[in-house]
């Protein structure tokens, strides 16, 4: 429907095209790509890009790591969209393809000691990095508390068992329901529940002695 | 008339989940008590702690939300790691601040995919299902390889005769001959044998059929069999 809709209008250039683009929903884009309108996955990767960055992130720990594995998943999206399964949701394929490549990258890194010299180089830039006021209106003690809770946070998420943790990330942070995320981790949705209660429990118990 | 909230309204709990067994399900009737046992009333600890997932996400029906709230009131503990879970999600959600792509993150992307792009584009030509020059032009670059292979790998005959050693033959005295017919079963026939395998016992009579078959209708009386009975000896001169 929304790929007839792209057709039929008129090919408005530049902005216009893009401001179509953007009123249209995951499957109009993707049919407008695969009609011809390369333009069309720029809008993907706008959409798509931050939420990749922040999920791939959250699971493997490793910020410039998590940039390259999200360009290779927008790579393997541009070669295989035409195999795209249209009566599906997008946004669950394009998940699962970020699962697959965070879960290969941790599995590779507790075969390659190398990786940990990232994480730990990855540290050490953090320490050197100049002081930065995020907000001068602020109170410092305010400052630090925010920053506080927030390490506390991803280190308590980041303590979690790799399955537990990636159903907790898709579940809090991404928003999605239980059946995406049986689908994008490829496991049956009690399998799901089950992970997610004890991904919640497990943090709850992390955390807790902190935030007492 | 608003209704009462669920710490002073008039309370019953019915039967639900895992009561103890052996007895009617407990009734309160007025506000409802203060603290209750640990193994209490509306469901037991492991029905709540089953449930306690929906329950977080507000996705149970409104009679379970009704048991869950009145097992947090019962049971401490469960109410305990109901706060626990629920403070901790609020944390999540609050302060986990998204980060941001670098700035250099859309270029970077943009150069993988233009390459992307070509190759695709580069493959779609030479493969591509219309494409018959592409096509062509394949079947004959892997033609010309197989001949180009097979030339390097069969040098010129006249080579060949250079490099290897010619022999001559030199004939067995017929002395020899006489002392040291064929035998019937050879070393190899035996070993053979032993494996179990008719094959090669017969393979390996098959293989000796010309000499066997030289020597007895010619080497009876002859004193040379020519095949057998030579040695090739690399000419040194």
């Amino acid at each position: 429907m929304t790929d007839v809709a792209f057709k039929t209008a008129a090919v408005p250039a530049g902005t216009a095209v893009r401001e179509q683009l953007r009123r249209l929903d995951d499957a109009g884009v993707v049919s407008a790509f695969l009609t011809g309108e390369e333009r069309a996955f720029q809008e993907l990767v706008d959409r798509y890009q931050t939420r990749l960055l922040n999920f791939i992130y959250r699971t493997i720990g490793d910020r410039e790591r998590a940039e390259d594995l999200v360009q290779e998943v927008f790579i393997r999206v541009y070669r295989h969209l035409h195999r795209f399964d249209r009566s599906k949701k997008f946004s669950t394929w394009i998940y699962t393809i970020a699962s697959n490549l965070a879960k290969n990258e941790l599995r590779n890194r507790s075969r390659n000691p190398l990786v940990l010299f990232q994480a730990i180089r990855k540290n050490w830039q953090d320490d050197d990095r100049p002081l930065q006021f995020e907000d001068t209106a602020s109170r410092p003690d305010d400052l630090f508390r925010k920053r506080h809770l927030r390490e506390l946070v991803e280190s308590s998420v980041g303590k979690l068992p790799e399955h537990h943790r990636q159903v907790f990330i898709l579940r809090e942070l991404e928003g999605k329901s239980y059946e995406e995320i049986a689908e994008i981790t490829s496991c049956n949705l009690g399998t799901v529940k089950s992970r997610l209660n004890r991904a919640r429990n497990a943090f709850a118990s992390i955390i807790g002695p902190s935030l007492s | 008339m608003p209704a009462p909230s669920l710490a002073s309204r008039p309370f019953r709990l019915q039967s639900a989940g895992r009561l103890p067994v052996g007895g009617t399900p407990p009734v309160w009737v007025g506000t409802e008590p203060q603290s209750f046992p640990h193994d209490c009333r509306s469901m037991d600890c492991r029905a709540f702690r089953r449930r306690h997932l929906a329950f977080v996400d507000d996705t149970l029906p409104g009679v379970d939300i009704g048991q869950m709230q009145a097992h947090i009131i019962a049971c401490a503990r469960c109410a305990q790691m109901d706060l626990a879970v629920r403070r901790s999600l609020l944390v999540v959600r609050n302060h986990l601040s998204p980060i941001e792509p670098s700035s250099d993150f859309s270029e970077r992307l943009s150069a993988r995919l233009e390459r992307e792009r070509q190759n695709l584009t580069g493959a779609g030509a030479l493969f591509g299902s219309t494409s018959w020059v592409g096509f062509a032009a394949m079947c004959g670059g892997v033609i010309t390889i197989g001949v180009l292979a097979i030339a390097m790998g069969e040098p010129p005959a006249a080579a060949m005769a250079a490099r290897l050693p010619a022999v001559v033959l030199e004939a067995t005295p017929a002395s020899m001959w006489q002392h040291d017919p064929v035998p019937d079963a050879t070393p190899a026939f035996v070993a053979t044998v032993s494996t179990g395998m008719a094959i090669l016992p017969a393979l390996l009579l098959a293989e000796e059929v010309p000499f066997r078959t030289t020597a007895n209708t010619e080497g009876q009386g002859a004193s040379v069999s020519p095949a057998a009975l030579t040695r090739i000896v690399p000419d040194i001169r």
